[in-house]
């Protein structure tokens, strides 16, 4: 592999993995994450995960899909907040197919299920149920969206915008009607970094790898969460065609 | 308790999955919104299209009388019934 010419090259980012935190219905707790990466442990399909930190008035409103990406950020954040980036290859799908049919119908959409369809509408229940008044964005990147989101948060810490960032991945199965539109396994999960310039916890290195072709057999997310529960010391995610390197330290 | 506030009742328990909610738990009098019931301006928005809905009325949102045929129960009741009417 020839270096890139100097002065073309980009830096490499680092980061260290304060917090992590995960979701999926049947892997509820660390240790059946940790089953799973073992091969021991399977998702299952349904469930929801409890938001006792939220009011019931707040709860009422929120989709399967956005209880487990609060769950995660709810485990995350620091009691006094934290800059946050909410990464989503679909979305509320669910909630989008459903507003369709009723337009087709002829009739009036809910203005709630309008309001929680968009993509931010995680990144807004976020900041209003935890009272959190730092800068908070929502990413969707087809295959790539969990690097995606990993390269949003890590340029707010090399920029100095950021002491640190949460990012949450979450995503479910498509609705049936696209399930032709699928090109990997689904999972219905959240997860989460919680991710510091510096501090306690195992330090990343990611460094640009070159023209790669998209690797879609499952989330990226996942494949992430793998390596670093079974402590993999270097691996590849792809962002839009080309390979990013990951190297653990510690 | 008339029929057609068991109803409204149950439309807004419905409408604004307002699980844990029974039409009991709902004053004629108490009001839907910020206090009392907590209702917000989505709600104010989703119940209105129920309204809409099941009764066939016209909600006209700059109407300064709107505001208050969604003050409470009662107030809803007295609208639907003279919109029926």
């Amino acid at each position: 592999m020839t270096e890139p010419v100097e002065g073309t090259r980009m830096s490499a980012l680092e980061f260290t993995l304060k917090k992590w935190s995960a979701w999926s219905p049947g892997l509820e707790s660390r240790r059946h994450w940790q089953e799973w990466a073992a091969g021991e442990r399977e998702p299952g399909v349904e469930g929801v995960p409890d938001l006792p930190e939220l009011k019931p008035m707040f709860r009422r409103r929120l989709s399967p899909l956005s209880r487990m990406a609060l769950r995660v950020a709810m485990d995350l954040r620091p009691e006094q907040g934290v800059a946050s980036v909410f990464a989503s290859r679909y979305g509320e799908m669910s909630r989008t197919l459903e507003l369709l049919r009723t337009i087709v119908s002829g009739e009036s959409v809910s203005p709630t299920a309008f309001g929680l369809s968009v993509h931010n509408a995680v990144s807004g229940l976020y900041t209003i149920g935890s009272k959190d008044r730092h800068a908070s964005t929502a990413i969707a990147a087809a295959e790539s969206t969990f690097m995606a989101g990993v390269m949003e948060a890590a340029a707010w810490l090399g920029s100095g915008a950021q002491e640190q960032v949460l990012l949450v991945y979450y995503d479910e199965p498509l609705p049936a009607s696209y399930q032709q539109f699928a090109d990997g396994r689904e999972y219905a999960c959240a997860v989460g970094m919680l991710l510091s310039r510096d501090g306690d916890g195992p330090k990343f290195r990611i460094s640009s790898a070159g023209p790669r072709a998209a690797r879609t057999d499952e989330p990226q997310a996942i494949t992430w969460l793998r390596h670093l529960l079974q402590g993999t010391g270097q691996f590849e995610l792809g962002l839009a065609g080309t390979g990013w390197h990951w190297q653990r330290h510690g | 308790m008339n029929d057609l506030h068991h109803e409204i009742k149950q439309l807004i328990i419905d409408s604004l999955d307002l699980e844990d909610m029974t039409p009991a738990d709902i004053d004629n009098t108490e009001p839907l919104f910020v206090d009392g019931l907590g209702l917000d301006s989505i709600d104010a928005l989703e119940l209105g299209l129920a309204i809409k809905k099941q009764y066939g009325v016209t909600l006209d949102a700059s109407d300064s009388d709107t505001k208050r045929h969604f003050a409470c129960v009662d107030n809803l009741v007295s609208f639907v019934k003279s919109q029926q009417n």
